[in-house]
């Protein structure tokens, strides 16, 4: 899976994932989360525009983030679900437990306001 | 009723006597209450005041008492004569004058006569009054009834509105029913008291209305009857004979009770009656209707949950005898298919009869076939039925004797455990024998010990099995013999070459000749099988299927999902994309998490292997899963915490797993491994 980070500003940033998102990449994700914490971002956008495959594993890896976010008072918000993600949101009734976007611009300006 | 009230109110009475006696003696006639005062008449001594002819008249009364005439005042002779009225004195008539003792008494009479009809004429004017309030109370009554179901509660309201329409300070009614009293009471004592009870058997004597107004004529009827009961009316409810009631007033403020109460009272108990009558019948209608329905429903349930028709397995023939001995049995039998390749039996005996043991029954082979399906093996089968009924069966003191077998339809082995159930019986057509398939464990309803173990025999052409009930065995004959279980095996050797059916209907009629006119004592059920001596054990058909094999690597996850939905994709009554696309999704996703589930916990991430195969079903996919590494429990992971709160990071997996297939069987350690097999079916428009 590949990663990538975009800093909006001090405590914000937008990391997008690429590939699917299942028990070999969870601990990728895990570990980025853990980095971008540890750098001072309180504010994450989790871009799954192109993760086509979610699993359980990767639900988990999710919920790592959110909680070591909350650790610090930060939060997380996902933005652009593809269908498969999105059903499996529904499906756990993990669409109560996340913010979720339509993209990334309405999710750091969601941040922003 | 006092002297006063009637003649205050109509003093004519009095004053026409008077009239008469003036002519008829010359003298003067005066009314006055038990004490002496002027109440009516003449006033011959009007230089007396009231106090002073009270102070004369004690003496006056001792005399006249004494029998010591006559009484002299003012040199005029006094005569005095009580008036009572129902045997109540309430004053005295005097004569001031020469008159015959006689005259006196007779006007006294007289008197008594007219104040009794005047006091009749109020109490029916009163009654003319209250006849509104009667009628309110009757249609009081009958709301009552449309809107209480319950006997008692209604019969307290009727009391209520009795108790102030006939302004008595306490109402009770007494209800005799299989030799217990229950006790209704507005205004006194809500407990029965022994005086209630002899209040009770009292008025139940007592033939009809009884009505006392004084505690000499009270005491009479009642001898013990409490001090403070200072009036009584009541009677026997004309109830149907299986109960006995009464009911009654006590203790009329300020006034006695009347002709009128006690014919309000009569109609009320009628009403009261016909409640009581009605209630009971209902309740006994209600009770028998329910109790016969229940029966109907226990049986139609029973019937209804016996399979329709006989499994197909190739090469194998299948018959089945259920005969209940009573309107609903603790028997039942059962087929339960298991994927393509294994059919699950089971034949099983609830100790007990009637609903109870048809619930129980219901409730068992539910269990029973949700944790065959859960791809459990026999004996834990049986394990989880016994942990789920356990209590419920020691609770009701019953328990459940059952045998639990899987047949492999590829290579014909038998797979079963037997908890406390009449040994199957298994015919080797090889060596000519038979062979008991005993028991494993103890009966459900016992506390099992775990001592694992199915057992597996291999049937061979022209083998066949019996599972029965010991209805069969235990048949008994006129002179008390017991069938046993040598009769049954020489009633199936005879027919040892024959259908299935042939087996059934041979021990069924060796049963019928063995009992005779005997009653059946016992709940009669079968299910024979038999491999048809020409079957030859076969490959299962093929199927469209693809086979694979990855190294347990997280890598290999997403190849396996290409498979998947490429194999998904294929599926011909599949809709096109993207009506497809959940579908698709769920299978993909339930394949990655239990491979997830096999690379990290079967293989705790060490080498291994991954084999499976897709097998498109013509409604579905199959798929099946095989790995050698550790087996587990599925039933021992916990479901995730539903609280959004809670948030675990993980053990979703499995749990998702089982939302999303129609079916998830496991099974470990089976001969190519542990065995996934999830199912799911395309979803009807």
């Amino acid at each position: 899976m590949e990663i990538t980070q975009q800093t909006i500003n001090e405590t914000t940033c937008v990391i997008s994932l690429d590939g699917t998102l299942n028990a070999r990449s969870a601990d990728q994700v895990k570990e980025v989360f853990r980095e971008v914490t540890g750098k001072g971002v309180r504010q994450v956008v989790l871009d799954l525009g192109n993760v086509p495959f979610i699993d359980s594993s990767g639900l988990a890896a999710m919920v790592s983030g959110l909680k070591t976010l909350n650790e610090k008072e930060g939060s997380l918000k996902l933005a652009s679900l593809q269908s498969q993600a999105d059903l499996l949101f529904r499906l756990t009734m993990f669409d109560k437990v996340f913010e979720i976007y339509p993209d990334i611009d309405s999710a750091t300006q969601a941040f922003a306001s | 009723m006092t002297l006063q009230a009637i003649l205050q109110n109509k003093p004519i009475i009095l004053d026409q006597l008077a009239d008469y006696w003036r002519q008829v003696t010359g003298g003067q006639l005066l009314a006055v209450d038990e004490k002496g005062k002027w109440v009516a008449g003449d006033q011959p001594f009007a230089h007396l005041d009231n106090d002073a002819l009270s102070e004369n008249w004690r003496d006056w009364l001792a005399q006249e008492n004494a029998n010591q005439p006559p009484i002299t005042y003012e040199g005029q002779p006094v005569q005095i004569a009580p008036i009572r009225i129902q045997r109540i004195p309430i004053g005295y008539l005097v004569a001031v004058g020469e008159a015959p003792p006689d005259l006196l008494r007779w006007s006294a009479g007289t008197l008594e006569e007219l104040l009794t009809a005047e006091h009749s004429l109020q109490g029916m004017t009163d009654e003319l009054i209250s006849a509104w309030d009667q009628l309110e109370l009757v249609f009081r009554v009958t709301q009552t009834l449309a809107s209480t179901s319950d006997l008692i509660s209604v019969l307290r309201s009727v009391l209520v509105e009795v108790k102030q329409v006939l302004k008595a300070s306490e109402g009770f009614l007494v209800i005799e029913q299989n030799d217990h009293l229950t006790h209704i009471s507005v205004g006194g004592d809500d407990g029965l008291s022994p005086q209630r009870r002899q209040l009770f058997y009292h008025l139940q004597r007592a033939k009809g209305l009884v009505m006392y107004n004084d505690s000499e004529s009270l005491h009479e009827f009642w001898s013990d009857a409490p001090g403070k009961i200072a009036n009584l009316l009541g009677m026997r409810l004309p109830t149907s004979t299986t109960s006995q009631a009464v009911v009654g007033l006590i203790n009329k403020k300020e006034h006695s009770f009347t002709a009128g109460d006690g014919k309000l009272l009569t109609a009320v108990a009628e009403q009261i009656a016909a409640i009581i009558n009605n209630t009971i019948l209902h309740q006994q209608i209600l009770a028998q209707e329910r109790m016969q329905r229940e029966l109907e429903i226990a049986a139609e349930i029973q019937v209804s949950l016996l399979p329709h028709g006989l499994p197909e397995v190739p090469g194998v023939e299948f018959a089945v005898a259920s005969l209940p001995a009573t309107e609903v049995g603790g028997d039942f039998y059962d087929f339960i298919p298991l994927g393509e390749d294994h059919l699950g039996m089971v034949v099983a005996d609830v100790a007990g009869k009637g609903v109870p043991a048809a619930m129980l029954t219901s409730l068992a082979r539910t269990i029973l076939r949700v944790e065959a399906g859960y791809g459990h093996s026999p004996q834990r089968v049986i394990r989880q039925t016994n942990q789920a009924l356990l209590q419920d069966l020691q609770r009701a003191e019953m328990f459940v004797t059952a045998l639990v077998a899987y047949l492999d339809q590829n290579d014909l082995t038998l797979t079963y455990a037997n908890a406390g159930h009449t040994p199957g019986l298994w015919w080797q057509a090889d060596v000519g024998r038979f062979e008991q398939l005993a028991a494993t464990t103890p009966p459900l309803g016992i506390e099992i010990p775990d001592l694992g173990g199915d057992r597996t025999v291999h049937l061979s052409p022209g083998d066949a099995i019996l599972f029965y009930t010991d209805g069969v065995t235990e048949t008994l004959s006129p002179d008390n013999q017991i069938f046993g279980g040598d009769r049954l095996e020489e009633a199936l050797a005879a027919h040892a070459g024959g259908s299935a059916d042939d087996l059934v209907q041979s021990v069924l009629s060796a049963v019928r000749v063995f009992r005779r006119n005997a009653p059946c004592s016992d709940d009669i059920t079968m299910i024979a099988m038999r491999v048809r001596p020409s079957a030859t054990l076969q490959a299962p058909q093929p199927k469209p299927a693809v086979d694979f094999a990855f190294p347990a690597d997280l890598q290999v996850l997403e190849s396996i999902s290409e498979q998947v939905t490429e194999a998904c994709r294929s599926l011909p009554s599949l809709p096109p994309p993207p009506a497809n696309n959940d579908f698709v999704y769920l299978v993909e996703l339930a394949v990655s998490e239990i491979c997830t589930n096999i690379i990290q916990h079967a293989y705790l991430m060490t080498n291994g292997e991954i084999r499976g195969s897709l097998i498109l079903l013509s409604n579905g996919i199959q798929i099946d899963l095989y790995d050698d590494g550790e087996g587990f429990d599925p039933d021992a992971v916990p479901t995730p915490s539903p609280e959004p709160d809670i948030l675990n990071e993980g053990g979703y997996g499995l749990h998702i797993v089982r939302q999303i297939m129609d079916s998830v069987q496991y099974q470990a350690d089976t001969p190519k491994g542990n065995h996934w097999r999830l199912i799911k079916y395309i979803p009807s428009e």
